[in-house]
């Protein structure tokens, strides 16, 4: 950890390198369709000819970049850009509705910058003894996660509870289709060949976010978004004043965030979830949640931000991708010749120490570039007519939807979803329920068959499923998050009476 | 095919077992109570597994994960009590894990202490084989250069080294050999798949 490695990222070059990363990562991150992994996918052959911290620097900046800038399609278009947002969207886009987006952007920058800090800071310092705790979670602990995270659904259903659990529900029988989880079996295809690529996350979610929006603004004929006539800066220093009243909620998010990171499978997108709930439950005004509440969004993406530099834990101190976009890390790295693992910051510590400063440089690189790139795309989505809005958009999602397997059965499915979703919203069902019951339903069939297979192998099911302490921890939190607002509830109506 | 990964149980090192044997008599004692974690589900950990219970007599239970990263965590989070994994995990997690047998030929030179299966008295060598494939339609001028310009490569000491170093053992299998070599494996896997019920 010596100084001689932050030296080493201070090069002009490191740096031009985090600058771009991160302008490059927020424009793609931003485009609903294109997430982080594509991001990096596209981007990784440019860093084959680079030395090895230098390849790291770009795709670390690339992905923080990216994560970012999914909050603006969410908070702006109701369409979370990567599926890390989809909790931005809950309080981002009502406040965007209320005229309030560029206060948002900006609120989205300061988090995603302070939430980057603290899980690059947690895995410059604390990143062997952090990545025990990805040990420590086995297939029952991520079963009892994603019923946590369904749980989590239903509770942030605000009164729709039957309709919020029914989403969910639903979104876990999309999961279902295509190829089984652990036991590899072809389940409700129907015969088709199509079908058997199952339901895409992200086809799914452009789909059911973005397709409504998209026929509700040719729908109607006011504007999509009311435009402020006063000076934008001002906000800037309004969306920081904000973010400082409410630190408690900026630390404890970030640190769920990492927390989230580091088990390997969950993303950005349970991060930002569960850093929500907290937020909601720990709040001064709950009823606010949802509506437009600044809070939410400084949970949701410090949170998400979090977990750039969480991820890196698991994938550099035991060579397993703590999420998705940290797979191609891994890639990139094995074509370098670098092995990642528990020798890594030993024998190539140069190396890693490097890359985590160029982390921690590109993080903060990304206070100016992303509210500079921040206040231009609010600019734009206001000003410009719904008749370029509308089909730009909508050739981005088809695209987007196609670039993920190259197939146009894909975007025929995100389509149909689409159309789908906008006639349930009539009947007051959200989109959000049923795309986390889409991400959350294989993580928990894979837990629990797991689980089950170790469990009735040792004769011990009961203990198993119940009996580990981390898992028990979650089941209180899950009765807790279900229980919580029924009492709360109960407990107001004496006071009715008087 | 240029190298292989040859399979291997993993425990960690702190594991009550300290040679196969143990396991093999805990596993008779405890019938399906020794866990074993491994990278899906009919892959080559499973195949493995299978291969190696109806040598030994023994009765273990396979829990698959998605691929030798999640299957090794498993078994550093100690969810499971061994890994049907390869060499290049003992390679990679170093002091962490101990290998109780290796399915080669003779012991890998990265392990001289890891006895093989068939010194144990368990026939047993195979792994994840990996090679090159070409479309259908090269010619056979095509494919003898490319089989020739692998075989090259696997001559040279430095590639042996980095792979050898890696936990992987070289192998070789020209385009002339392969038909054989894919039909003597396919005969090996299918009867092994029939037995245990993994397809009718």
């Amino acid at each position: 950890m010596e100084f001689s490695h932050f030296l080493s990222a201070m090069t002009p070059f490191n740096i031009a390198l985090a600058l771009f990363g991160v302008v490059a990562g927020t424009v793609i991150g931003s485009i609903p369709g294109l997430t982080a992994t594509m991001a990096l996918a596209v981007l990784v052959p440019i860093t084959f000819s680079m030395d090895p911290a230098s390849a790291l620097i770009l795709l670390g900046a690339i992905y923080t970049g990216a994560i970012y800038g999914g909050a603006y399609a969410a908070i702006l278009l109701n369409t979370p850009g990567t599926p890390s947002a989809i909790a931005t969207t809950f309080d981002g886009y009502p406040m965007a509705k209320r005229g309030d987006g560029d206060l948002a952007v900006a609120l989205a920058c300061f988090s995603s910058v302070f939430g980057g800090m603290v899980g690059a800071i947690a895995l410059l310092l604390l990143a062997p003894p952090l990545s025990k705790v990805a040990l420590a979670f086995g297939p029952v602990e991520y079963f009892w996660l994603s019923i946590f995270g369904l749980s989590l659904i239903a509770s942030l259903s605000n009164g729709n509870l039957m309709k919020g659990l029914a989403g969910g529900a639903f979104g876990m029988i999309l999961s279902t289709v295509g190829v089984a989880e652990i036991s590899a079996d072809i389940r409700l295809t129907f015969g088709s060949q199509v079908m058997i690529g199952g339901f895409g996350v992200v086809g799914a979610l452009i789909g059911l976010y973005c397709i409504p929006v998209l026929i509700d603004l040719v729908a109607t004929p006011e504007r999509h978004l009311k435009v402020e006539e006063n000076v934008k800066s001002v906000r800037i220093s309004e969306a920081f004043k904000i973010a400082m009243r409410s630190k408690f909620n900026l630390i404890r998010s970030s640190v769920v965030g990492t927390l989230v990171g580091i088990l390997p499978g969950a993303g950005g997108s349970v991060a930002g979830l569960v850093a929500y709930s907290e937020a909601k439950r720990t709040g001064k005004d709950h009823q606010k949640f949802g509506e437009g509440e600044p809070d939410g969004i400084i949970a949701t993406e410090s949170a998400n931000s979090a977990t750039v530099g969480g991820g890196f834990i698991p994938t550099l101190v035991l060579g397993i991708p703590g999420t998705p976009p940290d797979a191609i890390v891994l890639g990139a790295l094995l074509v370098q010749g670098v092995r990642t693992g528990p020798a890594m910051f030993s024998q190539s510590g140069s190396i890693v120490y490097t890359f985590i400063y160029g982390l921690i440089i590109a993080t903060i690189l990304m206070l100016p570039a992303g509210l500079l790139i921040g206040r231009y795309a609010y600019k734009s989505i206001v000003t410009i007519p719904k008749a370029v809005l509308v089909p730009t958009v909508g050739f981005m999602t088809i695209i987007g939807t196609f670039a993920i397997r190259n197939s146009v059965s894909d975007v025929i499915i995100m389509l149909c979803l689409g159309v789908f979703g906008w006639l349930i919203a009539r009947f007051g069902f959200a989109a959000s329920p049923i795309v986390l019951g889409l991400i959350l339903g294989p993580i928990a069939e894979q837990g629990f068959v797991q689980g089950w297979t170790i469990g009735a192998a040792t004769n011990n099911l009961i203990g198993m499923f119940f009996g580990r302490p981390i898992s028990q921890a979650i089941i209180a939190f899950t009765l807790m998050t279900l229980i919580l607002p029924i009492y709360l509830a109960y407990k107001k109506q004496p006071h009715k009476e008087v | 095919m240029f190298h292989y990964t040859p399979d291997a149980i993993v425990v960690t090192a702190d594991s009550p077992y300290q040679t196969l044997a143990d396991l093999v008599a805990d596993a008779k004692a405890n019938p399906g109570q020794v866990t074993m974690s491994g990278s899906g589900k009919a892959s080559a950990n499973h195949l493995a597994q299978i291969k190696f219970d109806k040598l030994a007599g023994t009765l273990t239970t396979y829990v698959p994960f998605k691929g030798t990263g999640a299957a090794v965590t498993a078994l550093l989070g100690k969810q499971t009590v061994a890994e049907w994994g390869y060499t290049t995990v003992g390679a990679k997690q170093g002091d962490a894990v101990r290998m109780l047998a290796v399915a080669m030929e003779n012991r890998h030179p990265l392990f001289p202490d890891v006895p093989t299966f068939k010194e144990l008295g368990y026939d047993m060598t195979g792994g994840a084989y990996r090679g090159i494939a070409l479309p259908n339609s090269a010619s056979a001028e095509t494919t003898k250069m490319w089989s020739d310009m692998i075989a090259e490569i696997n001559t040279d000491p430095a590639f042996q080294k980095k792979m050898l170093d890696g936990g992987f053992a070289m192998l070789d299998v020209d385009s002339a050999g392969m038909k054989d070599f894919m039909a003597a494996r396919v005969e090996e896997y299918l009867k092994d798949a029939r037995e245990a019920g993994l397809i009718k």
